[in-house]
């Protein structure tokens, strides 16, 4: 896989995850696991944008602004989160072109 | 002994009686010709209460009191209202009455790094001043068609927030057009959604056509319906030519049995020459202010509230619109003043509402002698001085009604405030059924709406 083709990858919630958007972060219920999350910033928004399809690609710069921070700690960071949040049951990958697929890391 | 030059206490016409109206005092009543005079004649001698009627004891000792000025912004420092951000003067609009500068308005967007720079500006600015309210209000153009922008802002000020301890708030301005998505963000993150609704779908295509002629009803009433059951607060922005001025009632019901808004708030459409070219024009103002009334008590019927910009406000104020309370308005290229409108429209009338600048692309550089020079000019404005809106309606916008060396005759917008304002003081009377005849009175509107003085002390008995 091309390192653009990473960096189009889609983040989807399964239909079992509900979350919520709260004052301070992202409340996020497993209902299959009976458990809360609570996600403070900056996770909050790398949730918030993937969830709601902007690719890797869109969020990098957005991150990067949100967050004050480099290309690459904002990458280590979306990286991170996809990794906790694909154990976690949280997430589902998905190619650009549907296709889902297990955790790929971002470079 | 009174001031004799007391110039806060009004008197207006309203059919065979009188509002006498103190905001600064914050005293209303109904009286006849004979109980105006005889306050007028007690107010003006300062006689003793004996020598007036006693049940008009109570009013005069009010009116006797020292009225009180509203809270102004004051000290070497800004102080804003809300940080507005323009994210961009490009729109996917193209409506006909547009004075935003969309037409023709280049597609940049704000810098994501100017954008972050003023909300952590602002923040700063609102811990030093130990304030809780992180308020911040999206323009355009459409400011939807730079949605990075509006997602780094949400996302830097909830950041920053969570660390301060502030609250956010958010509030755009949007035709809406923005796709489920973002819609979904808007529901999620916005605290008011004004979504610009101009009503059925005739008319809403009419006014605000897409580029390329295709209607903007579809996904408009879309939007409506989304936000209607978010947990954004929906409103509709309803704008008025002489086209839909005589359907603002059915237009409001309309509204609210279709959608669930927390406000409507009509306002007149903006005479500019691609609507006139369009045969679109600012409705008459009696017949906006009649139909503003009717529309407001349909929507009462659904117990949702209508709004008219300079309608009576709850408490005396200098301005009636951002400007003049110190409001901080981001430009896409950085620019900041104290208005939402391109500059070109404020200088030609004279005025310079530039506030200051970005400085680099990291720093907001506010001038605080422009600060004090926008305070001043809002409070020097001789076409309002007579008038029982002065503390209300303060003129309107700035630019477009009473700018420096303005007329000192009322203009339409005066008119239409004037009659509105005074229907309003009626229903908080719970006077409604007054405000009802009132406006169907066509002699009695003008002698209202034109009065050259509202001045008791001026008042001919």
């Amino acid at each position: 896989m091309s390192k653009q083709n990473r960096h189009s990858l889609l983040a989807t919630a399964p239909s079992h995850i509900l979350w919520t958007v709260e004052h301070n972060g992202i409340r996020i219920f497993n209902r299959q696991s009976d458990r809360h999350y609570v996600l403070e910033y900056p996770a909050a928004a790398v949730w918030d944008l993937l969830i709601r399809k902007r690719s890797i690609a869109q969020l990098i710069p957005i991150l990067r602004a949100i967050q004050q921070v480099s290309a690459g700690e904002a990458v280590a960071l979306v990286q991170q989160c996809l990794k906790d949040w694909h154990q976690q049951g949280l997430i589902e990958i998905e190619e650009p072109d549907g296709e889902s697929v297990d955790h790929h890391p971002v470079q | 002994m009174p001031d004799l030059s007391d110039r806060h206490i009004f008197i207006i016409p309203v059919q065979d009686k009188f509002l006498l109206h103190a905001p600064l005092l914050k005293l209303s009543a109904l009286v006849n010709r004979s109980a105006a005079g005889a306050i007028r004649a007690a107010l003006a001698s300062g006689a003793a209460a004996e020598n007036a009627d006693s049940r008009l004891q109570p009013l005069l000792d009010v009116l006797r009191q020292p009225p009180l000025l509203p809270p102004a912004p004051n000290g070497a420092e800004i102080s804003p209202a809300f940080l507005g951000i323009v994210t961009t003067r490009a729109c996917n609009s193209a409506c006909v009455y547009c004075d935003f500068g969309a037409p023709g308005a280049s597609g940049r967007a704000m810098d994501l790094q100017t954008a972050v720079a003023a909300v952590d500006w602002y923040a700063r600015l609102l811990k030093q001043q130990e304030k809780e309210l992180l308020e911040i209000h999206f323009f355009g153009g459409e400011p939807m068609t730079a949605p990075a922008v509006v997602e780094t802002v949400v996302h830097r000020a909830r950041l920053v927030a969570a660390r301060e301890r502030l609250t956010p708030y958010f509030e755009i301005s949007t035709n809406g057009l923005c796709g489920p998505a973002l819609l979904a963000f808007l529901g999620d993150y916005v605290n008011r959604v004004v979504l610009s609704f101009d009503g059925r779908e005739d008319i809403q295509n009419l006014h605000r056509p897409l580029r390329g002629g295709r209607g903007s009803y579809p996904g408009v009433f879309a939007a409506a319906q989304y936000l209607s059951d978010s947990p954004a607060q929906l409103v509709i922005r309803c704008c008025v030519s002489q086209i839909n001025v005589d359907i603002m009632e059915d237009t409001a019901r309309w509204f609210c049995e279709t959608f669930n808004p927390s406000l409507i708030n009509f306002e007149i459409m903006q005479p500019v020459e691609s609507a006139a070219a369009a045969g679109l024009y600012p409705p008459d103002p009696y017949e906006f202010a009649a139909n503003f009334i009717k529309a407001r008590r349909a929507a009462e019927s659904f117990g949702i509230k209508t709004v008219y910009a300079a309608d009576l406000s709850t408490e005396p104020v200098y301005t009636s619109c951002p400007v003049g309370s110190d409001t901080v308005i981001v430009s896409p290229d950085g620019r900041i003043s104290s208005c939402y409108l391109l500059p070109e429209k404020w200088q030609e009338v004279g005025l310079d509402l530039a506030l200051g600048e970005m400085r680099g692309r990291r720093e907001l550089a506010i001038n605080p002698a422009a600060v004090q020079n926008i305070r001043a000019m809002v409070t020097n404005k001789p076409r309002c001085e007579k008038c029982f809106c002065r503390w209300s309606c303060a003129g309107g916008c700035h630019v477009g009604n009473t700018y420096p060396g303005c007329s000192a005759d009322y203009s339409d917008y005066c008119r239409q405030t004037r009659i509105i304002s005074a229907c309003s003081l009626l229903d908080e009377l719970n006077l409604p059924e007054m405000a009802d005849t009132l406006i169907d009175d066509r002699e009695a509107l003008p002698a209202l709406a034109c009065r050259e003085s509202d001045r008791l002390m001026e008042w001919e008995v």
